[in-house]
């Protein structure tokens, strides 16, 4: 990899999405790195798609280029497609498998595709795509909330001691969380990790 | 994060772009802030508000939620003409609002460091227009301050405080969604140790009552301030020139500088191409002429790079140099920027190639199979049950405002047919009360209501006019986080007393006045039909908390939240998703449910099921 890291979280406002960013920066500053996000705020939260981007090294705008993130995390499926257009042929995905289906769904006005149909556009740009199902595992040591930040330990899998280890997410973790929630938030990040082989 | 906003000096945090304004105004001294919220300004404020009493005997100020952003405005001209520091803060259409106060302030001047951060939102992410509040520089002849990152925000508010005082000027801070949402790391600087003091009033008549003889003066004064702070501006540290090669120049205007810079790197791994000169431009008005002139000598074109409307190209181009931009249609006239638009502008003036295909990229068709995610209303969401309730009542014709509120256009709801601005609801039921045959029920949040409702159904009582006015009161500004109001009687740092919304309407002159809970529909609806009766016009508080403030509430006092179900009776009339909505009710494989987890327990769904299938969880088994 070169001397920046793009990472793009995708998501549904409220589940962590900003959370799991700030952890990641705070990481990254640890190893003296620059580092810069952006979020969406205001009408988005209101239960709809929500994306931040997170940039790290030698970088100047705070959003990722299109066709330019290094790796994509996903905590809800049909969001990896919403966002599609920030991937490359290089891409990584993250693809929480759990769905959360829009209201448009429930009132059947839209139809929710099949997962694996998902996976198969989104195999048209990137071939690299970890389909996992981080809900569970979060569920499994903690609880549903943190489904957050096992994907964050994934991400230190994946990245294999480039730009940031489990120990510097560990750090982010302690930097940015209220301490009631830290060990729990801890046990997350590391069975994420270990999820991955 | 409020750890980090208040780190000590020589500390590198990682902060929110309005926070670092926030943390720049803590740094500068000021005496007071004072705003109405509105996305994407509305955490500058927050932020001074939560550190307000953290600072309290240490570096002492007051916050202000602001009735509305003239009064806003006009609290932070007091601060100024008492010789104190005030920041006001409001996004891009808050400034609307207060122009008035603005333009004759100019003519006033400044004493105390005046600053107001103005927030446009290019792309319209959460607003109703795209203006470039630049302008506002221009037609009041007031100084703008644009940063280009976060960093640079936090130094740029202190040093806009400096040249406040300096040149007696009220200073404009322009900043931008991507600007004030975005993080990065910010060094800190040091908090200064300062005590509330109260000042002996010297009264100034000659400057501060800008009668038409003083004013006459006071106009040749503010010419003058104009030109030596755009001397200044010639030599401003926040405005630089890059060397580079070619007869092709760039400037590039605040946040726009970072898609600049990374274009060009960009560029350059793709083409033979050399960094052409560019001019990094942070003071947009006045446009510091001689700087410019010094950047254009020698060259024979330059590229102007701005957010939202072409205003430094437009006075570039009395210049002897050709310029481009969105006028010369080499820029995009519409939306924000980012590094892909600005490479694209930069590849066709240069003659190269893009980094990446990036028209190809953006024609994927990847997500057509993805179901729309719109924003919706919360479960439990008092306005559904509002919205559910004046449908049922026989409105028919319905103006709206600006607040969460608005999502009530969606299906199945469909009860919003106008949005305007602040206010516009009461004040377009006003004209439509002349003309249009149906029953008009006009909605406004109780925020809204404070800020720009007062005055148009005094109108409407004044002159006789006929309509229904909704006040949907949450008893909070929940759109923008959460802000309270007069009607909550919550101050942003310190006691406060409640302004009672219903005093203020009768106090208007309205005969018809009713409050109902906005959970009990039945009630909501005779209410509301009543109104519509009514000879004249006639209001009714629809009240109840914020549900997100509710369950917040309920889980502090460890009350449990009991969340509904659908029973075995329910025979799948849909009525509670045809003539109501709630996130939280789904059909799967052809049945009702009730997702628990997202339930509040607000029993709206249960009162309006004609077969009372729809249960407290746990009851009816």
């Amino acid at each position: 990899m070169n001397a920046r890291l793009n990472i793009l979280i995708v998501g549904v406002g409220g589940q962590g999405v900003l959370t799991s960013s700030n952890i990641i920066a705070r990481a990254a500053m640890r190893k003296g790195m620059n580092v810069l996000t952006s979020e969406t705020h205001g009408m988005a939260q209101r239960g709809g798609s929500v994306e931040v981007h997170v940039r790290i090294g030698d970088v100047h705008s705070p959003l990722i280029p299109f066709g330019s993130a290094d790796i994509v995390i996903a905590l809800e499926p049909v969001e990896a497609l919403r966002y599609a257009h920030y991937m490359n042929e290089n891409t990584m995905i993250i693809l929480n498998s759990r769905k959360i289906k829009p209201t448009t769904v429930n009132v059947g006005l839209a139809e929710y595709p099949e997962i694996e149909e998902i996976i198969e556009r989104l195999k048209t740009v990137t071939e690299k795509i970890k389909v996992v199902d981080a809900s569970a595992i979060a569920e499994k040591v903690a609880r549903v909330q943190a489904t957050n930040v096992v994907v964050l330990g994934m991400l230190a899998k994946v990245l294999e001691g480039r730009f940031l280890t489990l120990e510097d997410l560990e750090y982010g973790v302690r930097a940015f969380l209220p301490e009631r929630l830290v060990e729990i938030n801890l046990k997350a990040l590391k069975a994420g990790y270990e999820s991955l082989s | 994060m409020l750890k980090d906003v208040l780190g000590k000096e020589g500390e590198k945090v990682f902060l929110l772009g309005n926070e670092a304004i926030a943390r720049g105004a803590i740094e500068s001294g000021i005496d007071i802030v004072s705003c109405y919220p509105g996305t994407p300004s509305s955490e500058i404020t927050d932020t001074l508000a939560q550190a307000c009493s953290h600072l309290r005997g240490k570096m002492d100020y007051f916050v202000e939620y602001s009735t509305n952003e003239k009064v806003a405005f006009e609290t932070g001209i007091g601060a100024s003409l008492a010789g104190k520091r005030a920041l006001v803060t409001m996004k891009h259409v808050g400034l609307n609002v207060a122009a008035d106060s603005l333009f004759s302030f100019a003519y006033v001047g400044a004493r105390g460091g005046f600053v107001v951060v103005t927030a446009d939102d290019p792309t319209m992410h959460s607003s109703q227009n795209e203006q470039d509040n630049r302008w506002y520089g221009k037609s009041a002849k007031l100084p703008v301050l644009e940063p280009s990152g976060v960093n640079e925000a936090k130094e740029l508010v202190k040093v806009a405080f400096d040249l406040s005082e300096r040149f007696g000027l009220p200073m404009i801070f322009r900043t931008y969604t991507r600007l004030s949402h975005s993080s990065g790391i910010v060094d800190l600087g040091e908090i200064p140790e300062k005590r509330f003091e109260k000042v002996g009033w010297e009264r100034r008549p000659e400057t501060d009552v800008v009668l038409p003889a003083h004013a006459r003066k006071l106009k040749l004064v503010l010419l003058e301030k104009l030109e030596k702070i755009e001397n200044h501006f010639d030599k401003f540290e926040f405005n630089w020139i890059e060397d580079g090669d070619g007869d092709t120049g760039i400037i590039a205007c605040g946040l726009s500088y970072s898609y600049v810079k990374e274009a060009i790197e960009n560029l350059r791994s793709k083409n033979d191409f050399d960094s052409p000169p560019v001019l990094k431009l942070s003071s947009m008005h006045p446009v510091p002429e001689k700087l410019i002139e010094r950047f254009t000598d020698g060259l024979k074109k330059v590229l102007v790079v701005e957010e939202v409307d072409p205003f430094i190209e437009m006075h570039v181009k009395a210049l002897d140099v050709e310029v481009l931009g969105k006028l010369s249609g080499d820029m995009p006239m519409n939306y924000e920027y980012n590094v892909p638009v600005v490479e694209m502008g930069i590849a066709r003036v240069f003659g190269l190639e893009p980094s990446r295909d990036y028209e190809a990229i953006m024609n994927r068709e990847l997500a057509s199979i993805a179901p729309p995610r719109p924003p919706v209303l919360c479960p439990g969401c008092p306005h559904t049950a509002t919205f559910y309730a004046i449908k049922k009542a026989g409105g028919e014709v319905l103006p709206s405002d600006i607040g969460c509120y608005t999502l009530g256009i969606n299906k199945p709801l469909e009860a919003v047919d106008t949005t305007i601005c602040m206010g516009a609801s009461a004040g377009v039921a006003n004209g439509l009360s002349y003309f249009v045959d149906g029953k008009i029920v006009a909605t406004i949040g109780d925020s809204t209501f404070f800020h720009a409702g007062m005055p148009p159904l005094a109108n409407a009582v004044y002159n006789n006019l006929n309509y229904t006015l909704i006040i949907m009161d949450n008893s909070t500004t929940g759109m923008t986080g959460h802000q309270p109001h007069p009607g909550t009687g919550i101050r942003a740092c310190g006691e406060g007393r409640r302004v009672s919304l219903e005093d203020v309407v009768k106090g208007l002159g309205v005969e018809f006045v009713e409050v109902v809970n906005s959970y009990n529909v039945r009630k909501l609806i005779e209410s509301i039909r009543r109104a519509i009766e009514h000879d004249g016009v006639a209001v009714v508080i629809s009240r109840h908390p914020c549900a997100i403030l509710w369950t917040r509430e309920r889980k502090r006092k460890g009350i449990e939240v009991r969340a509904f179900e659908v029973a075995e009776n329910c025979t799948v009339c849909m009525k509670c998703i045809t003539d109501f909505t709630c996130p939280a009710i789904f059909v799967d494989d052809g049945k009702v449910g009730i997702d628990a987890a997202l339930c509040v327990g607000c029993a709206v769904c249960a009162s309006i099921c004609p077969e009372k299938a729809i249960k407290p969880k746990g009851v009816g088994r």
